[in-house]
C-alpha cells in the first residue's frame, strides 16, 4: 500500500482540536456571522466569547467520542518544527456520518479571508482524502449559504455537483438566500486522483 | 382580515384530525407499526429497529417538548393511524422540517396523509409564522412524493445515491414549500373543505 500522509500537506497540518488553546482565535472569527452560524447550528448566530467556543468544542468532542459519527480537526499553517506552535487558521469537521449509507457532511471553516484564498483548496484536499481513503465513505456533502461566493467557487473547482437548492432557507444581511448542497461521490473523486497522477 | 378563532377546526379536516401526543396511549400503536419493516424503511434512513412501548414512551416524553407534533386520527372510526411533526425549526428564517408516517396500512394511498399534511402546513404558516417548510423523501417512495406534490411542495434537488438499501443506492430527495406557494395552492383547497380558511 502506497502511503500518503493524511495529516499534512505542503503548507498545512491537521491537528487535534485544542479547545483550551484555540478558542480565543476562533472566537474572533465568529464576528463573521456565517462562521458563527456553523458553530452554533441550533440557535440564531451571534459572535461568541472564547469560553462559549470552548464549550461548543467540548460538546462536539463528546459527541465525537460517544457516537463515532463526527471527526474534528484544527487546520494549522506549517510554520515551525513544533506542531503545537503553529497558528490555527481553520477547523475541519466531518459530521453526521451515516455508516450504513457511507454518507457524511463536511464543514470547512477558515477564519481569515486571505488564508481562505491561499489554503482552502489544500485543506479541502486533505479533508477529502480523509473522508474517502480513511473513512471509506461513498459520498460527502457540503452545505453552504448562497451568499458565500468563495465557498461555491471552491466546491465547483473541486468538481462537486450542486445537488440541492433550498430556496430562501438562509437569512443574512437583510435578505433571504438559498441554502446550497454540494455533493461529491467517491468514484468522481477517484477519477480526479487518477487524472492528477497521469497529468 | 377577519380571522376566526383557531380552535379544533384548525386541526380537523374531512378525513382526519390532528391530536396532541399522549405518550401513555400512543406508544402501543407506534411499537406495533414498527414491526412493519417496510413502514420503517419508508419513514427513516436509519437501520430498522425495534423498541418496546415503554422505551418509546421514555423517548417521546424526553423529546415531546422540541416537537410541534401530532398523532393523526381518522375521523370516521376515530382510529389513530399515523404521526406528523414539525421540528428542527429555524426561527430566524422561519424554516421547519416536517415528517409524516401513516402506520396503519389500510389507510395508505387514500388521501389521509395528504390531508394531514395540509392541516399541519396551515398550522405552521398561520400560527407559527413559518416562511417555508422542508422535507426529505426517499427516491423509492413515489407514493409520498406524489402526495407532497399535491400539497404544493416543489422538488429542490436530490443528494445523489445518498442511501443504500438491499445493496442498491437511492437518491435523497429534498422538497420545499414557501408560504406564498402554500397560499396560492390552499386558497382553493381550503375553501372547499368543511372548515374553510377565513378570508377577509
Amino acid at each position: 500500500m502506497n502511503h500518503m500522509p493524511l495529516f499534512e500537506s505542503q503548507n498545512l497540518r491537521l491537528t487535534p482540536l485544542d479547545a483550551e488553546k484555540d478558542a480565543q482565535a476562533i472566537s474572533l472569527w465568529t464576528y463573521e456571522l456565517d462562521i458563527a452560524a456553523r458553530l452554533r447550528e441550533d440557535q440564531p448566530a451571534r459572535p461568541m466569547a472564547a469560553m462559549e467556543v470552548k464549550k461548543i468544542y467540548e460538546r462536539w468532542q463528546k459527541e465525537a467520542d460517544d457516537s463515532n459519527r463526527q471527526f474534528l480537526f484544527a487546520i494549522r499553517k506549517r510554520e515551525t518544527y513544533h506542531t503545537e506552535n503553529d497558528t490555527v487558521i481553520g477547523v475541519l469537521r466531518i459530521m453526521h456520518v451515516e455508516w450504513v449509507h457511507g454518507a457524511a457532511y463536511l464543514d470547512l471553516v477558515i477564519g481569515d479571508h486571505e488564508d481562505w484564498q491561499r489554503f482552502a483548496r489544500e485543506a479541502l484536499d486533505l479533508a477529502l482524502r480523509y473522508a474517502f481513503d480513511e473513512l471509506s465513505l461513498f459520498r460527502v456533502t457540503a452545505v453552504i449559504a448562497e451568499h458565500n461566493q468563495q465557498a461555491s467557487d471552491l466546491f465547483e473547482q473541486a468538481r462537486f455537483t450542486l445537488e440541492v437548492r433550498q430556496r430562501q432557507a438562509v437569512y443574512y444581511n437583510r435578505q433571504a438566500w438559498d441554502k446550497l448542497h454540494f455533493g461529491l461521490l467517491r468514484p468522481e473523486w477517484k477519477m480526479q486522483q487518477l487524472a492528477e497522477v497521469s497529468a | 382580515m377577519n380571522a376566526g378563532p383557531c380552535s379544533n377546526a384548525c386541526f380537523t379536516g374531512k378525513l382526519v384530525r390532528l391530536v396532541a401526543y399522549d405518550p401513555e396511549k400512543d406508544t402501543e400503536y407506534m411499537a406495533r407499526w414498527n414491526l412493519d419493516s417496510e413502514y420503517q424503511q419508508l419513514l427513516d434512513s436509519g437501520p430498522a429497529r425495534l423498541w418496546t412501548p415503554k422505551q418509546m414512551k421514555e423517548w417521546l416524553e424526553k423529546h415531546l417538548d422540541e416537537l410541534y407534533g401530532f398523532t393523526i386520527h381518522s375521523i370516521e372510526d376515530d382510529q389513530m393511524i399515523g404521526l406528523i411533526d414539525l421540528g428542527g425549526i429555524n426561527w430566524v428564517t422561519g424554516d421547519s422540517w416536517v415528517g409524516i408516517g401513516i402506520g396503519e396500512r389500510a389507510y395508505w394511498g387514500k388521501g389521509y396523509g395528504t390531508e394531514a399534511m395540509n392541516l399541519i402546513l396551515r398550522f405552521g404558516f398561520e400560527q407559527l409564522n413559518l416562511r417555508r417548510v422542508t422535507l426529505n423523501v426517499f427516491e423509492y417512495n413515489q407514493r409520498a412524493y406524489q402526495s407532497y406534490i399535491k400539497c404544493g411542495f416543489k422538488e429542490e434537488g436530490r443528494m445523489r445515491q445518498w442511501m443504500q438499501r438491499g445493496g442498491e443506492r437511492f437518491d435523497l430527495v429534498f422538497m420545499g414549500i414557501l408560504r406564498e406557494e402554500w397560499e396560492t395552492v390552499h386558497a382553493e383547497v381550503l375553501h372547499t373543505a368543511s372548515h374553510p380558511l377565513p378570508t377577509g
